[in-house]
């Protein structure tokens, strides 16, 4: 994974995801390619609709805020702080279901994994309750999303829970009347209170942002 | 849309109870400086050569390198920063020995190996020989220069028929090995050993033993008030205090070697019954002392019982057990530097990390 993040840029990693995402959805892709006839019937959903949704990308961690300032190996303080992180690899699976035509709202889970500076693996396991509001022409699906809830994190052998909000958009193309297919940008602010009794380390952010590839099928 | 519509409220109400037991399991489990703390104060590991799976638990230094000895051996230049494999000694047609202690007297090396104690000096290629007085046949577990003293004492393994710890002295910067003492009935391998107020100190088990010779070594008729196992022992440089650590999380000491006092060093965190204290190194009037799973404390000579959780940043070193401990000081261009190695082991990764002494013992480099 090391060697991955740094043999390939985050481009590539997109690339490579967009055609994870095609290869998993050939007949939605290749029928649109092959019967251009067929006409897409564009649905007006409502209370009872639902949307699965899957994504797949690369996250970049921007930084840590902490509430007072941090000494680093260094030797300086600072509160804005390096989160000493590679590029991440994100996955997630999203349930939404719709209130009106333009409301929805849902549960998420999703995953990513990162590697810090000396080689270990960090993963973020973000589990959201999601709302959204759904901009819809005949071709596009624009969903504005606001995911709240909480990123379980494992580094070695450290375990902590963060609590996260992370505002999310979405430019999908309708391919038929049941699936969609587009990118998500996501931005996640997460704080990490300094867990347990006695722990006067600072409150700390952190602030990432992703780019997925998402594919939604609408039931 | 004309489609069947399934059982949301359902999904939604057992979704949401998974993801509250998740939840709730992973903040039970949370403790220590977090990860977003970890990540933000994590040093990056230099590209010292030093392999990943050593445990170091000795560091001497000989000549001008500084040496590691974990089964393997490794050296560094003292004014330099990789690690080179050094060759071990060997035997007949069984390849290189395994060495399991060091010690230095000036620029000798004397290495403890599976098949007895060898010495080399220091020099570009050691050129290993076999040191008489400790058989062949006996597996040296242990090899101390004992501050204080002159000597070196090597330890052996117990054999399988006979169950003592045999201890042998070189006084003659080993060039060969007297036997001393056996010691019998003894809870565990000698782990450190000092010289002070006129007699040798030895911690075995949870018992200190003394002798004003090694051949006259016994349990100390005052004891430290311990409950747990004595491991570090150290003399101030002052000389006129000596220090023993215990599993428990005590700093006992004492001024004649006669009667003792203790400092209990707190643990950090609730679910830890204590702190269990490992080896000792000294910096001037600065004491550190190592231990299982918590980094290592410092404090003041002569005041244990004020001793501050040393390293503030660095999360491995935040939280590892600590397996050697050493500082030396060298000549650098006409300055005089002051090195401290502290080799660790968490989470069964195993590390050295080094600080070339800016004075707080903060700044550590993770070899």
């Amino acid at each position: 994974m090391s060697y991955l993040s740094r043999r390939f840029g985050p481009g590539t990693i997109l690339a490579l995801s967009l055609l994870g995402i095609m290869a998993l959805f050939p007949p939605a892709i290749f029928s649109q390619q092959s019967e251009p006839e067929v006409e897409v019937a564009i649905p007006r959903y409502s209370l009872g609709d639902n949307t699965l949704s899957m994504r797949l990308g690369v996250g970049l961690p921007l930084f840590l805020l902490a509430t007072d300032a941090v000494e680093t190996h260094r030797g300086d303080s600072q509160s804005v702080l390096s989160p000493n992180l590679s590029f991440m690899g994100t996955a997630a699976v999203n349930w939404n279901a719709y209130l009106d035509p333009s409301f929805t709202i849902g549960m998420e889970v999703s995953g990513a994994l990162a590697i810090d500076i000396n080689d270990a693996l960090l993963y973020l396991v973000p589990i959201l309750a999601r709302g959204g509001y759904v901009i819809s022409t005949p071709q596009m699906e624009i969903p504005l999303m606001l995911g709240l809830g909480a990123v379980v994190m494992r580094l070695v052998d450290k375990t902590s829970v963060a609590f996260t909000l992370q505002p999310a958009a979405s430019f999908l193309w309708r391919a038929t009347s049941d699936w969609s297919f587009g990118v998500t940008a996501e931005y996640w602010f997460t704080w990490e209170p300094p867990w347990g009794e006695g722990n006067d380390n600072p409150h700390l952010f952190g602030n990432f942002v992703t780019a997925t590839a998402t594919a939604v099928y609408h039931f | 849309m004309d489609r069947e519509r399934v059982p949301t409220r359902t999904a939604l109400r057992t979704a949401r109870a998974v993801a509250a037991a998740v939840l709730l399991a992973a903040i039970a489990g949370c403790d220590g400086p977090g990860i977003f703390y970890t990540l933000a104060t994590e040093s990056p590991r230099s590209n010292s050569n030093l392999p990943d799976e050593v445990t170091v638990t000795v560091v001497v230094s000989a000549g001008s390198h500084y040496y590691v000895a974990a089964g393997g051996m490794w050296r560094r230049a003292h004014a330099g920063d990789t690690w080179q494999p050094v060759t071990r000694p060997a035997r007949g047609g069984s390849g290189e020995l395994l060495v399991l202690g060091l010690a230095a007297a000036g620029d000798t090396l004397c290495a403890g190996t599976v098949h007895g104690v060898y010495r080399a000096a220091a020099a570009e290629s050691p050129g290993w020989r076999r040191v008489s007085g400790v058989p062949d046949s006996e597996q040296v577990l242990r090899v101390f220069a004992i501050p204080g003293d002159d000597g070196i004492l090597a330890v052996t393994q117990p054999r399988e028929d006979e169950p003592v710890y045999r201890v042998y002295r070189s006084r003659d910067r080993c060039e060969s090995f007297d036997a001393v003492t056996a010691l019998r009935d003894v809870a565990g391998l000698p782990y450190d050993a000092t010289y002070a107020f006129g007699a040798y100190w030895v911690t075995v088990g949870d018992r200190l033993f003394r002798g004003a010779a090694l051949g006259t070594l016994e349990a100390a008729a005052a004891q430290p008030d311990s409950s747990g196992r004595l491991r570090g022992v150290l003399l101030n440089a002052a000389g006129d205090r000596l220090y023993v650590a215990d599993e428990s999380g005590q700093i006992h000491f004492s001024e004649d070697g006669g009667s003792w006092d203790s400092a209990r060093i707190e643990p950090p965190v609730d679910d830890a019954e204590a702190v269990p204290l490992t080896l000792f190194t000294q910096i001037a009037d600065t004491i550190l002392i190592g231990t299982k799973g918590f980094g290592f404390y410092q404090f003041e000579d002569g005041a244990p019982e004020r001793a501050e959780r040393g390293p503030r940043i660095t999360s491995q070193l935040y939280e590892a057990h600590l397996t050697g401990f050493a500082q030396f000081e060298h000549l650098d261009g006409g300055r005089r530097r002051r090195i401290v190695f502290a080799g660790t082991a968490v989470a069964g990764l195993s590390s050295l990390y080094v600080d070339e002494a800016k004075g707080n013992f903060g700044t550590w480099n993770w070899e």
